[in-house]
């Protein structure tokens, strides 16, 4: 009977083992799989011209667009009083959401990371809660246009981490190892003061930190269309 | 021999079912597999020195497993690749029992 026993306790712990050793395997074979299939690097570097050109060749189409877009709505506005009334509203509504180029006095505030004693840059100088700290607190100065890197800030404007770079706005990237030019338009003296506060800008390792004020700061627009997928207006119409 | 059948046993089930174990585990999981061969190398030189014991085979088998993933885990956390140690330690034992086990099986052959 002891004899059985422990035959049957070994048996069992074969078992197990076979069962680990099968379920390694299998997992590892997965693991490569999923891994062998992104590294045509040439394959991939050359769609991203491709679609970077694509990408230009759009946007030429929707400044064109646009520029016809204007020429309309100012033979439209000229008809009458009223119509010249809503133009303008449009046109406020348009630089409040970030439709237009903007231009005024203001502040450019320049990041630039500094590699350190070894000559590289190591853990990621810039943050994206950084970013939008600093953004924070120009609007809460009034800052009636910011920009990150020309990239147009909006209400609906947001800034994350992916992997080595930050997006913003979904869709465009900066490095957070180059210089980081934030410009915000409004009265210089009140956000040059608001940025100089103690405490209003993060601390930055590595980092030269510049601020400048300036009397012609242009601010490019948000070229996207905003997209209501869920939100319906309250009210009657 | 059971443990051979055991063995295939084991295999089959491991491909046959699909088991979700968390990938966390993963690297624990493959000290501990290394844990366990030397366990059953252990065991094969014991039955042919025909001092084999169950319950040290199998108190081993499961001691040496926990021993190694709960090594591997510590080293995870102090961020020293302590797992390297149950590594070295269990090939080098697997080397030793396996040479012990060449010996005997080719001792036996000659007497026959």
């Amino acid at each position: 009977m002891k004899k059985l026993g422990s035959q049957f306790a070994v048996a069992v712990v074969c078992c197990i083992l076979g069962f680990m050793l099968a379920y390694q395997f299998k997992l590892m074979n997965k693991q490569n799989k999923n891994f062998s299939s992104n590294n045509d690097g040439t394959q991939i570097t050359a769609e991203i011209d491709s679609l970077n050109k694509q990408k230009s060749n759009l946007q030429g189409k929707v400044n064109d667009l646009q520029e016809k877009l204007k020429k309309y709505e100012t033979s439209a506005a000229n008809k009458s009083e009223i119509d010249k009334q809503i133009y303008n509203e449009l046109n406020y509504t348009r630089m409040l959401t970030g439709n237009v180029d903007i231009k005024g006095q203001g502040i450019i505030l320049t990041i630039i990371p500094q590699s350190g004693l070894t000559g590289s840059i190591q853990s990621q100088p810039i943050n994206d809660k950084d970013l939008v700290y600093i953004i924070n607190y120009l609007n809460s100065a009034d800052a009636e246009g910011i920009s990150l890197n020309d990239i147009r800030i909006t209400s609906r404007t947001g800034i994350r981490n992916a992997g080595s770079g930050i997006i913003v706005n979904d869709d465009e990237k900066i490095s957070p190892f180059s210089k980081v030019i934030i410009k915000a338009v409004g009265n210089k003296k009140n956000l040059d003061a608001a940025l100089n506060f103690p405490g209003a800008i993060p601390k930055f390792p590595n980092c030269d930190i510049k601020i400048e004020q300036s009397d012609n700061i242009v601010i490019n627009k948000y070229d996207k269309t905003y997209k209501f997928n869920y939100a319906k207006p309250v009210g009657k119409n | 021999m059971i443990a051979v059948i055991g063995l295939l046993l084991g295999i089959i089930i491991g491909v046959v079912v699909d088991v979700n174990i968390p990938l966390e585990f993963a690297p624990y999981m493959s000290v501990a597999i290394f844990a366990c061969l030397d366990s059953v190398f252990g065991a094969l030189r014991a039955n042919l020195e025909k001092n084999f014991r169950a319950d040290i085979f199998i108190s081993g088998f499961f001691g040496n497993a926990v021993l190694a993933a709960g090594l591997t885990y510590l080293g995870d956390k102090l961020g020293v690749p302590v797992y390297l140690a149950a590594v070295i330690v269990f090939g080098g034992r697997i080397f030793n029992n396996f040479a012990i086990i060449r010996r005997l099986l080719i001792g036996r052959n000659k007497l026959h």
